[in-house]
Formats: structure tokens, sequence, C-alpha cells
């Protein structure tokens, strides 16, 4: 070894790393927090609407966990893309590509975590529902983030069953078991997913393309991309409608589930309808619009419940 | 000023700034586990109770 490498070895050494300039924040932030509070919400849904009640203090820890395992896969997503998220401009101020925390270190951060709650999960709640939190971080971290984000167009949809496990891991966090209605939860989100993904990817479009993500709009252009979001809330507004179809639900949820889908339907007409200059704008509002859907679609099953134990 | 804090630095490089960072990152890990020890306390004795009530006499 020379003399000039042994020396520069011994100032590295000396140094702090970049990462120890990573606060608490930045490590909150690899969690995406955001995304991890509709994570939550979901799973507290499954929580709540299944027929087994838990203890508070053990749903209160399901829930946590379950948080902790969506922030965990979220980690392992930032450290596998920090390369992408530095080209586009949504994501190149998160710690990874912003030089706060280091991958190696996010790596770490997302295995440890994982390992956490899942285990936690089967100690503490049951092992079905760790397994299936197990699963949930696998195929976010593995199936969607390195599998199929950069080599299909379809990301986004098989993907998308990643999100939608949290009711069913919060319902099966209750009971232990598995039945039709988790199955229905999961069924809104899987299909919810794309739609709300896309009219992301219309407003970003050029945030995709520079860092070669094949997104619909980046692959198949803009006309396909508004065509397959009013296909699949179309398909989507048949799909909320199935808890009350199946009896699973009562009127409360029906009618709220209808109008909330029928400006959701709206907006994608609004959007196939528009011309260039509007779309962007009413892309975002798709987006906005389609994170408030789900938040009162799942909102309106305790609700309706609730209704129907006090008449 | 960044100046001034680099001349405090100390021989492995760690400037106030930098160590206070660290400091609060340690205190969040400390109550993240601390809350973590309880929430295992917690749903142990919620377990526990149960068991005790149902248990064979």
């Amino acid at each position: 070894m020379s003399q000039t490498h042994e020396m520069k070895l011994e100032i590295d050494a000396k140094q702090p790393r970049l990462a120890d300039a990573g606060s608490a924040a930045d490590f909150i932030s690899l969690m995406k927090p955001r995304v991890m509070s509709l994570v939550v919400f979901t799973a507290l849904i499954g929580l709540i609407m299944a027929p087994v009640s838990l203890h508070p203090v053990v749903a209160v820890s399901a829930v946590i966990l379950i948080a902790i395992g969506a922030g965990a896969a979220a980690a392992l997503n930032m450290w596998y893309d920090a390369d992408i998220d530095a080209v586009m401009t949504r994501t190149k101020t998160r710690p990874v590509p912003a030089g706060r925390i280091d991958r190696e270190e996010a790596l770490i951060f997302g295995l440890w975590l994982s390992g956490l709650s899942v285990l936690s999960m089967a100690v503490l709640i049951n092992y079905t529902s760790a397994a299936l939190l197990a699963f949930t971080i696998f195929f976010y971290a593995v199936i969607y983030t390195i599998l199929l984000k950069r080599r299909t167009a379809q990301n986004i949809v098989i993907g998308g069953a990643a999100g939608a496990f949290p009711p069913v891991i919060g319902w099966v966090a209750a009971t232990g078991s598995f039945s039709i209605e988790p199955l229905l939860f999961f069924l809104i989100i899987f299909i919810w997913t794309p739609p709300h993904f896309w009219a992301l990817a219309l407003v970003k479009n050029e945030d995709y393309s520079a860092a070669n993500i094949p997104m619909l709009p980046v692959t198949r252009g803009v006309d396909a991309t508004v065509r397959q979001i009013m296909l699949y809330t179309v398909l989507l507004a048949g799909t909320v409608m199935l808890p009350y179809i199946l009896g699973f639900a009562g009127i409360l949820y029906g009618v709220g589930a209808s109008v909330a889908s029928a400006i959701f339907v709206g907006l994608s007409i609004l959007l196939i309808a528009s011309s260039r200059e509007q779309r962007d704008r009413i892309a975002s509002m798709l987006f906005g619009y389609s994170i408030f859907y789900l938040f009162i679609v799942f909102a309106l099953l305790p609700a309706d419940r609730l209704m129907a134990l006090s008449t | 000023m960044v100046g001034e804090k680099d001349t405090q630095a100390d021989p492995n490089g760690w400037t106030p700034d930098l160590l206070k960072q660290r400091r609060r990152r340690a205190l969040v890990m400390a109550l993240a586990l601390a809350a973590l020890v309880s929430m295992f306390f917690l749903v142990t004795i919620v377990r526990l109770g149960e068991n005790v009530v149902n248990r064979a006499l």
C-alpha cells in the first residue's frame, strides 16, 4: 500500500462519516411518515371492523408494529432507489440523495426495523399477522422496488398489493385468520392504487422520464394513461360497493361510497376531456382527491357499523 | 459561522453542531427504546392478566 493511500485512510478514519450528520427527523422521514399515516389508518380500520375485539393495549401495539413495518419497507425503498430519487425533483431532497444519511445506513435501518416489527408482531400479537407483515415488507422492498419498478409499466398495478395489505394485517391481528371482508379491503386499495399513482405520474411525467422509470405516461403516453385512470376509477366504483352488496356494510356506507366514487369518476372524465394546458392541474386535483377518497371510504365502514349499533 | 465552528472541531472531526445532532438522535433512540420496552411490558401484563383469570383451578 502506498504511503499516500495510507495517509488518506488515516484521514478518512478521523472524519465523521457524512451519515453521522443525519438527524432524528431525517430517520423519521426515511420511513415516509405520510404514506405511513394511510397505512396506520387502514390497518386500524381492519382492526376495528374485525368481529373479535382486542384489548386496547394490544390493538394499539399491533397498529404501531404495522407502522414500523411500513417504515422499514420505506427505508429499504429509499436505500435501493437513492440513485433515481436523486434525479427526480419530488424526491431529491430525501435524506439519502441529499446526503444526510448514507445508503448503507438506510439499508441497516430498514433491515433492523423489519426484523423488529415482524418479531415483535409474532411475540406480541400472533404468528399469522407477523408472517403477513413480513411478506408485505418483502413485497414492497423486493417485488415492487427491486424487481418491478424499473422494469415494467405495470409496476404500480402489481406493486400496489403491498399497500393493500395493512387492513388485512389489522384484521388478522385481531382474529388470527382470514375471511372475505379483509380481502374486500385489500381489493379496494389494490384497485385504487393505479389511478392514484398514475395521476401523480402525469404531473411528474418529466421526472419519471428523466429517471428512466417506465411509468405508464412515459411508456404509453398521456392519452393512454388518462384512459386507464378512467377505467380503473369505474372498476373501483364497482369494487367499493362490494361490502354493501355482500351485506358487510349498510346504507350509510353504500350511499357515502357511491357519492365519493361518483366524484372520483367525474374527475377522471374531466381529466380525459381536459386540454393539454389544464391536464396537470386536473391530474393534481385527482391525485389529491384519491387520498381523500380512500380515507372517506374506509372511514365510512366503522361509521356505518356505529350507526347500525345505535339504531 | 461555519468557519468558527470548524475551528472548534475536535481531533476526530466532530463539530459542536454534529455532536449536538448526535446527542439529539441518541435521545430519540433512547425514548423509542423505552417506548418499545413499555409496549412489551404492557402487552405481557394484559396477556398474563387474561391467562391468570382463565387458568384452571
